[in-house]
């Protein structure tokens, strides 16, 4: 398998899918993020973008005769998050190893999780009646899985219950990605998490829009927040994703444009584009020799 | 009362089975999970099915607008078929008006998945958001209601998990059925609550002749079934509660439909294999006098009378 790292935008949207015309640009799928290096995976949320990506890991796993094994890493349990997990393929093929990885309690995770597969809501009946081999990765201890260092951080969400929990991933090269659903948090908040997070080479951060127009947007990111906190990290790339779903490719390429415009920062801000994948074996390579 | 003077319309917002799905390759047919709605001309608006489609809804001309009434007719409680409820903007207007008719699930009544729908922790919301005046009428299959008391609405159980509806719709002149979902039916394959039960009370073969005849009848008279084709008689999966394009046409055939609108379609088909499924039928439709097409997301069908 190819050991480039790469980042795979398949699910851009919060809230509920959005498959229109005027979105072919930035995508219609909810929540889901992928890194991959060889055969190792890590997918970040559940939402339907990660449905095509199964059929694909089925393939490309078949190819190369082996089970598909991957992770999967949940910043919280809003639905967009995780309606796509009962229609992942791998979970319907014995053979497959999914690994679940949240910071919520092993019998609570599992609560969440049999929820969106239950009986009355899907053909499915609870997280045990799957094939595949699932385990709950639960708690907020590191791990190495391969040749990256798994940790994470929390937060209080002002939208759950629960909090919501920051991925951190580290490339035994020193190469760091950060997966966040941070939402709006008070200052010291935002201090504490950017100062564990500070120096992070790529930081993946949900922002729904421009500005905050409704009750289903409360509590979320804006660009501009999201753009602000890189910048206290100290993130060397920004990539935006978990859009409103209402806004089109035009709005996007407007939001786009004006982060541009924005007074330069030592970050690079971008608007994720479902199906793009993004090779960072280039800027690894460029930042080791630097 | 305004009277109901044109015939019915359906409109299609969500024409996919399982998951909405996005993908260059099938816009033309749409990538929204299931909604129609029934354009009657009174001053409500009745759908069926509460998919991704409810919330991309396009207006025609005969959408009723300004009303803030709402029918909807719940087939069952798959993701697919309700996802879009908990961002339906109605919900959240204190002057709409949200009326619900479903049958109850395998693990409880509709209100209590509802409200399971609304858990802390699944939307960034509180449930306190919600404002509109929200009832819930239980549909028991096979008993028929009026919807707003002019509609009418006749349910059958299909051959799906746990109680999945069929309804037919019928005001004045004119009447369609949309079967949704629905697989193959023989003795190995009984899929709906209560039907393995009635089936060894009656016998297989008993239970099999009652159940067809009451599709028959229940099919009789409309003038345009919309049907899942979910699978194609290749890849279907007789226990995943789906059908074929051939199996619809049966039933168009068995209750004298003269029109088929095929629905439902998987994720994974991108626009030309929604397509195929005309052309692979078209033989055998053309044999039967059946007039076959796909739903696509947003066009808008007349019902003539049968």
């Amino acid at each position: 398998m190819d050991s480039k790292i790469r980042l795979r935008f398949l699910g851009t949207r919060s809230l509920y899918s959005s498959p229109l015309n005027s979105h072919q640009e930035f995508g219609g799928n909810t929540n889901c993020v992928v890194l991959e290096e060889g055969d190792q995976v890590f997918i970040w949320n559940a939402g339907f973008g990660i449905n095509s990506y199964g059929d694909e890991l089925i393939q490309q796993y078949k190819s190369h005769k082996q089970p598909v094994t991957c992770h999967l890493l949940f910043s919280d349990f809003s639905w967009d998050n995780i309606m796509g997990f009962p229609f992942f393929t791998p979970m319907h093929f014995k053979s497959s190893q999914i690994y679940l990885h949240t910071t919520l309690l092993e019998s609570e995770s599992r609560q969440w999780l049999s929820g969106v597969c239950q009986k009355d809501f899907s053909p499915f009946n609870g997280l045990s009646g799957f094939p595949a081999q699932i385990s709950v990765d639960s708690g907020r201890h590191s791990r190495t899985l391969g040749s990256w260092l798994m940790e994470c951080l929390t937060a209080p969400s002002r939208i759950s219950p629960y909090p919501t929990t920051i991925w951190v991933l580290t490339h035994k090269s020193g190469f760091r990605v950060a997966f966040s659903a941070l939402g709006q948090t008070s200052m010291s908040e935002y201090e504490a998490l950017s100062s564990a997070l500070q120096g992070v080479d790529v930081l993946i951060q949900s922002a729904i829009s421009t500005t905050i127009t409704d009750h289903t947007m409360e509590g979320r990111m804006t660009f501009a927040d999201a753009v602000s906190f890189a910048h206290l990290c100290q993130a060397s790339q920004l990539y935006l994703t978990g859009f409103h779903p209402q806004l089109d490719d035009f709005s996007l390429q407007n939001a786009e444009r004006a982060l541009n415009q924005q007074a330069p920062t030592a970050t690079q801000s971008k608007l994720a584009k479902e199906s793009t994948i993004v090779d960072l074996s280039s800027y690894i390579r460029t930042k080791k020799a630097g | 009362m305004k009277r109901n003077p044109a015939p019915l319309r359906i409109q299609f917002h969500g024409v996919r089975g399982s998951r909405p799905t996005h993908h260059v390759g099938l816009l033309q047919t749409g990538g929204n999970s299931t909604c129609i709605e029934i354009k009657t001309g009174f001053d409500f608006q009745l759908f069926i099915d509460c998919g991704s489609g409810l919330l991309h809804r396009k207006s025609t001309p005969q959408t009723q607008a300004g009303s803030k009434r709402y029918h909807i007719l719940i087939t069952h409680t798959h993701w697919d078929h309700i996802l879009g409820i908990p961002f339906f903007a109605p919900l959240f207007d204190p002057e709409a008006t949200i009326t619900f008719y479903a049958s109850n699930g395998s693990n409880g009544t509709f209100p209590e998945l509802f409200k399971r729908l609304f858990t802390p922790g699944h939307l960034p919301y509180p449930a306190k958001a919600l404002q509109a005046k929200i009832q819930f009428v239980t549909i028991v299959p096979d008993v028929p209601f009026l919807v707003d008391g002019h509609v009418r609405v006749d349910s059958i159980q299909t051959n799906h998990t746990a109680v999945t509806l069929g309804f037919k719709i019928t005001c004045g002149s004119s009447s369609v059925a949309v079967v949704t979902d629905t697989a193959p039916l023989y003795p190995d394959n009984l899929l709906g609550d209560g039907m393995l039960e009635r089936a060894e009370v009656i016998g297989t073969n008993a239970f099999l002749t009652e159940y067809q005849n009451k599709m028959k009848e229940f099919l009789s008279g409309i003038s345009t079934l919309v049907c899942d084709t979910h699978f194609n008689n290749q890849n279907i999966k007789p226990d995943w509660g789906h059908s074929t394009p051939d199996l619809a046409i049966d039933l168009c055939i068995a209750g004298g439909v003269p029109r088929l609108l095929m629905f439902h379609h998987a994720p994974e088909d991108l626009d030309k294999q929604v397509q195929e499924k005309v052309r692979a039928i078209a033989t055998r439709a053309s044999q039967a006098g059946v007039l076959v097409d796909n739903a696509r997301e947003g066009d808008e069908w007349i019902l003539k009378s049968a």
